[in-house]
């Protein structure tokens, strides 16, 4: 079965992925927050933090395309909440009613940008850290404990359903290859049905080795955690950069 | 030599309409490897989850001299390691090696002791170069290696094993029970496979209808073509096969 989630950290080793989980996961919220607090309609500095994001992909050495069709998965969802969300909400006291339609648009766009960017940097952190070491280093750095249950054993859910799916549609297609084209709408709901309660049966047996193996709730990896001092270098240059654009107009601003 | 998992009077029901083992009572002793057979849905992998506290049912289990109960699932689960039969169902790490390090990890060793059981684990089973690779993208014959790994790495009392020949070519077969031969450890067999018991197996029980209703040496059991037909089970087909070939 071709891997629905493959964890593309495996085999590959660049300077990104060899970064300290803890110290990745609190940059990329860090760079995160400083993108979405830039002003509503303000797009000229998504030039530079795109350019600094593109320099980390190639950096990270991630393939380009695993990147951009996970990518492109989402990107419904950023534009519809871009699209909708100056049409609905108020924006700095003023309704979309009294706005022009190009500060709208310039608004939408923003919302657009700051999603899509924020996504980009989600996508490095998850595409060059293995899924148990980032619970591990979400842990460290004062998740709950049982936060981090729940999200491994979401993330296993994943391969389960997938998994199952799949046998289920094999057995489908063999034994009545034309069916989607005529019933596509009961195939699909019957699905969805058997799919849940399979994957029910083998996640209580996947919760069932884990018990088996001493699990009590908490996460634990082989990994050390380790931050040297390079590291630290590289994470202060990178906030720096982001910083820097964030602040950069205000300050230019302020002496003009 | 003493008994290593003693059951007393063991009952378990999943729902009040029928109860799957129906007191059951079993001893085993130590180092001894002990097969367990009977017809579908005679209660052997439900025995098998009781063994390490995974179900608990009403009578008593003693596993080498300590109850299991609640307070004692910790101790009793470092003693007693179970291989499921889906090896799938066993493997939830990003890595071979994570797999492996998982039981020790949990059990609290520090890390050198668990580097030093994880390569022990690799090596038993010829995992080596297999340490990086992601588990759910091995063949099936792999993960039930990695599967058996990841159990064996935490050096168990006792190993319980829920149909370990399912799906397994012949040479498979052959590996596998070679290294059952060769485990120190008390291992309980669960198993439809009959044939492969009788090379490994000190005695073989015969659960039917909840409980043991025959326990004797493999010979005597597996040659009593009456005794096994009655239970639902049958190896004179394969005997008339071995004999004409």
């Amino acid at each position: 079965m071709k891997p629905l989630v493959s964890d593309t950290s495996v085999g590959i080793n660049s300077l990104v992925h060899r970064l300290d989980a803890r110290l990745k996961i609190i940059l990329t919220f860090l760079s995160i927050f400083i993108m979405v607090s830039e002003k509503q309609g303000d797009v000229n500095s998504f030039i530079f933090y795109g350019t600094v994001i593109l320099s980390i992909l190639f950096i990270s050495k991630i393939p380009l395309v695993q990147f951009f069709k996970r990518l492109l998965l989402v990107l419904p969802f950023l534009l519809a909440a871009a699209l909708f969300f100056p049409l609905s909400v108020l924006i700095g006291g003023e309704s979309i009613s009294e706005m022009s339609l190009e500060r709208s648009l310039y608004v939408a766009l923003s919302i657009f940008l700051k999603a899509l960017c924020s996504f980009s940097l989600l996508l490095v952190l998850i595409l060059t850290e293995k899924i148990n070491h980032l619970i591990a280093a979400l842990q460290k750095i004062g998740m709950p404990r049982f936060m981090g249950f729940v999200i491994a054993i979401m993330f296993r859910y994943i391969f389960l359903l997938a998994g199952e799916a799949h046998k289920i549609e094999t057995a489908q297609k063999s034994r009545a290859p034309n069916i989607m084209k005529k019933h596509r709408l009961k195939v699909y709901s019957s699905q969805m049905a058997l799919i849940f309660l399979r994957s029910w049966e083998r996640s209580k047996k996947v919760y069932n080795a884990m018990l088996s193996r001493g699990f009590d709730g908490s996460f634990k990896t082989i990994k050390h955690f380790r931050i040297k001092p390079h590291e630290l270098i590289f994470s202060f240059i990178f906030l720096a950069i982001f910083a820097l654009i964030r602040f950069m107009e205000p300050v230019l601003q302020l002496f003009n | 030599m003493h008994a290593d998992i003693k059951i007393k009077n063991l009952s378990f029901a999943y729902d009040k309409t029928r109860k799957v083992l129906n007191n059951l009572n079993l001893e085993v002793k130590a180092g001894e490897k002990i097969g367990i057979i009977g017809p579908m849905g005679a209660g052997k992998s439900t025995l098998l989850l009781h063994l390490n506290g995974l179900l608990m049912g009403q009578g008593t289990i003693e596993i080498g001299g300590v109850a299991v109960t609640k307070n004692t699932l910790s101790e009793i689960r470092r003693k007693v390691g179970i291989v499921f039969q889906n090896p799938d169902d066993q493997l939830f790490s990003s890595s071979v090696e994570e797999d492996i390090a998982f039981g020790p990890l949990h059990f609290g060793y520090d890390a050198k002791t668990i580097s030093e059981m994880v390569t022990l684990a690799i090596e038993k089973l010829n995992l080596k170069g297999y340490e990086k690779r992601v588990p759910h993208q091995l063949s099936l014959g792999e993960k039930k290696r990695v599967a058996l790994a990841t159990v064996l790495a935490t050096k168990p009392h006792i190993l319980a094993f829920d149909e370990p020949f399912a799906n397994l070519d012949s040479s498979m077969v052959k590996q596998l029970v070679n290294t059952l031969k060769q485990l120190p450890s008390t291992v309980v067999v669960v198993s439809q496979s009959l044939l492969p018991l009788a090379v490994f197996c000190d005695r073989i029980a015969i659960l039917n209808q909840g409980h043991i209703t025959n326990i004797g040496t493999a010979k005597d059991i597996l040659s009593d073509d009456n005794l096994l037909n009655k239970n639902g089970l049958d190896l004179s087909f394969y005997k008339k096969i071995c004999h004409t070939l």
